[in-house]
C-alpha cells in the first residue's frame, strides 16, 4: 500500500531540463542537416553508431 | 584469472577483441549496404522517411518514460563457455558477437539505427563504416577502461559506467530523436 501512495504521490512526468535540451540540439542538428545535406546525415548517423556502442556498456 | 585465460596478456586479447568487432561490423554492414543497394532508391527513401518520423516518436517516448525497457534482442551474455577455447579464440569469438551486437542484449532502440544505415544508404562502404564503427566502439571499450583502471588505481569504470544506466538511456533515447529529425530532413532535401 505505501508503496502504490509513493508511487501516486510523485508525478509520472516531471519537467527535466535534459529534454529541452535534447528539443534544442534536434533543432540545431536539423538546420546543420538541411545546410550540410547528406554529408550531415551521415556524420550523425556514424555518432549514433559510436553513441550506442558505449550506451551499452551500462547494460547490467 | 578465469580458466585457461592467464596465459596471454591482457593487450593481446583487447587488440585482438578489438579488430574482431570492427571486422565483424564492418562486414555486417558492408553486406547491408550490397543488399540495400539492390533496392530501388524510392523504396529505401520511402522506408527513410517512415523510420525517420518513427524514431522521432519512439525516441521521444523513450526521452519521456527513461524507464521504459529498452528492446532486449537475444537478451543474455556472450556465453562464458567460450573461455574455454583458449584466451585468443575467447577473445576473437566474444568480438565478433559483440560486434554484430544482435547476437546479445540490445537494451537501446537506437542499435536500430545501426544495421538501417547500411541497408538504406544502399552503399558498401556507408554500411561498413557505420558498422564496423559500432563494432569497434563496443569492443574496444572494455580494453579502454582496463587501460583507464590500470593508469589510475582505485578508479572503477566499469562501475562508473554501470550506475550511468538513466543517463544511457536519456542519451540514446535523444539521440534517436536527433537522428530521426535529420533523416526526415536528409530523406526531404
Amino acid at each position: 500500500m505505501a508503496r502504490v501512495i509513493a508511487s501516486e504521490a510523485r508525478p509520472r512526468a516531471a519537467f527535466r531540463p535534459g529534454r529541452v535540451a535534447w528539443g534544442a540540439w534536434t533543432v540545431v542538428a536539423a538546420a546543420l542537416v538541411y545546410a550540410a545535406g547528406g554529408a550531415g546525415v551521415v556524420a550523425l548517423l556514424m555518432t549514433a553508431a559510436v553513441l550506442v556502442a558505449v550506451a551499452q556498456q551500462t547494460l547490467p | 584469472m578465469h580458466r585457461n585465460q592467464g596465459t596471454t596478456s591482457w593487450i593481446t586479447k583487447a587488440v585482438l577483441h578489438a579488430l574482431a568487432g570492427l571486422t565483424a561490423g564492418a562486414a555486417a554492414g558492408a553486406a547491408l549496404g550490397l543488399l540495400g543497394s539492390r533496392l530501388p532508391l524510392d523504396v529505401r527513401a520511402a522506408a527513410a522517411a517512415v523510420l525517420g518520423v518513427t524514431a522521432v516518436v519512439v525516441g521521444a517516448a523513450e526521452l519521456w518514460s527513461p524507464r521504459t525497457r529498452g528492446p532486449r534482442g537475444r537478451d543474455r551474455e556472450t556465453p562464458q563457455r567460450w573461455m574455454d577455447m583458449g584466451p585468443l579464440r575467447w577473445a576473437a569469438r566474444n568480438g565478433i558477437a559483440l560486434g554484430l551486437g544482435f547476437t546479445s542484449r540490445l537494451g537501446f532502440w537506437l542499435w536500430f539505427v545501426v544495421p538501417l544505415t547500411g541497408l538504406l544508404s544502399g552503399s558498401l562502404w556507408v554500411g561498413a563504416l557505420a558498422y564496423g564503427l559500432y563494432g569497434f566502439s563496443r569492443t574496444a571499450l572494455p580494453g579502454a577502461v582496463m587501460a583507464a583502471a590500470i593508469a589510475r588505481p582505485g578508479w572503477e569504470y566499469d562501475l562508473w559506467l554501470l550506475r550511468r544506466g538513466m543517463q544511457a538511456r536519456s542519451l540514446a533515447a535523444g539521440n534517436l530523436v536527433l537522428t530521426g529529425a535529420a533523416v526526415s530532413v536528409g530523406v526531404g532535401l
